[in-house]
């Protein structure tokens, strides 16, 4: 099973309040970790791309 | 005054800090929802979702201080508890701010940003019982109006912690922002002095309260933190005003069951009706036939302090 698959699945016999194994349980902790990670990196990337002026845009925006 | 036939007025037994701030907010919100017991039918999605991350925060804590497990483990079994807590049905789809799984993302996100193996915040040990999810009940000097018992006032507080030699009362918020005000708004917070006031009465050298923001960004998840201490007198003072209120609200109920017509607890016709996106009890307050609303869109469930929720 795919993880995202594997998550919604635990939190679902979670929310039914099914017994799950702490080895189960922290597998999908890391996973969820992991993701977050990745998509903090993705968002900071972009504004990072976003970020750089050229010499000659910085001075238009000077009003040079 | 609009009546209300259909529904039996009941002055409360037991107060809390809620039904403190909701008689000082609006007599008539104080009135629907204390007096007569109305609550909005459907999920209220904020509160349930504070109360499932609360109710994972204390699993956290009790995993790992408690039972001795680690870290990852404690936290795993808050994401589960979370979800537990919320139950099958997720009242909000998953593309709504407080889901129930960026409800567990703001659970790992906390211990992220307030790691259990160097928090500095401990809960305190009472007797054999860890210091998280404390209740309180102490009985006031003020008799109910109808049944003469002594009135109770309630709490319940997330934690009893410790740090830097200060014990405080610590207490978790949920927002959907947190604004570079968010410290300074506790202050005067009746809520906190309420539970600082209750641990005292047990003995408990408490110096003010921890509070704690957990944030729901759109695309993240913020936190904030803020201590406020509150002197003795301070404390009194929030005390004879919470008698002197009560005892309002015993005067108004009285003069109601009376039917005398200035027994009225007036509509608030100001900033309550606005605040948070608008009061829940608006629906009843624009309608000169409030009665036919309510058994539609509200049903009676009186709220009881003594069940320890979280508030």
């Amino acid at each position: 099973m795919e993880m995202s698959a594997r998550i919604i699945d635990l939190r679902a016999r979670a929310a039914r309040g099914e017994e799950i194994s702490d080895d189960e349980l922290r597998e999908v902790i890391q996973a969820i970790r992991v993701s977050r990670t990745a998509a903090q990196t993705s968002t900071n990337s972009k504004k990072k791309a976003a970020t750089p002026v050229t010499d000659d845009q910085l001075m238009k925006m000077l009003g040079g | 005054m609009t009546t209300y036939p259909s529904f039996e007025p009941v002055f409360p037994k037991v107060w809390s800090s809620t039904l403190h701030s909701d008689w000082k907010n609006c007599r008539h919100q104080f009135f629907l929802r204390h007096v007569l017991g109305l609550r909005p039918k459907g999920p209220q999605i904020h509160l349930h979702a504070g109360g499932a991350f609360a109710k994972g925060v204390e699993v956290v804590r009790r995993a790992f201080y408690s039972e001795g497990l680690s870290a990852e483990t404690a936290v795993a079994r808050g994401w589960a508890a979370v979800a537990k807590a919320w139950g099958e049905d997720p009242l909000v789809g998953d593309d709504h701010l407080k889901a129930l799984w960026r409800t567990q993302e703001l659970l790992i996100a906390y211990f992220d940003r307030w790691p259990l193996e160097t928090e500095t915040l401990i809960p305190l040990m009472l007797g054999d019982t860890l210091g998280v999810e404390c209740n309180f009940a102490i009985p006031l000097d003020l008799k109910h109006p109808e049944t003469g018992d002594p009135l109770l006032y309630a709490g319940t507080f997330d934690m009893l912690a410790q740090e830097s030699g200060l014990v405080f009362v610590n207490d978790e918020k949920t927002a959907s922002q947190l604004g570079p005000t968010w410290s300074d708004k506790w202050t005067l917070r009746g809520q906190f002095i309420s539970y600082v006031w209750g641990a005292q009465s047990f003995g408990h050298q408490v110096a003010g309260t921890s509070v704690r923001g957990a944030c729901f960004l759109k695309n993240d998840y913020s936190f904030a933190s803020a201590k406020v201490l509150f002197p003795s007198w301070m404390i009194e003072e929030w005390y004879e005003t919470l008698i002197s209120d009560i005892e309002d609200a015993i005067a108004h109920f009285i003069r109601l069951k009376d039917s005398t017509p200035s027994s009225s607890f007036h509509k608030n016709f100001g900033d309550a009706c606005a605040s948070f996106g608008g009061c829940s009890y608006k629906t009843l307050c624009i309608t000169p036939d409030p009665d036919v609303f309510a058994d539609a869109y509200y049903q009676v469930e009186r709220y009881d302090p003594l069940k320890f929720h979280k508030e």
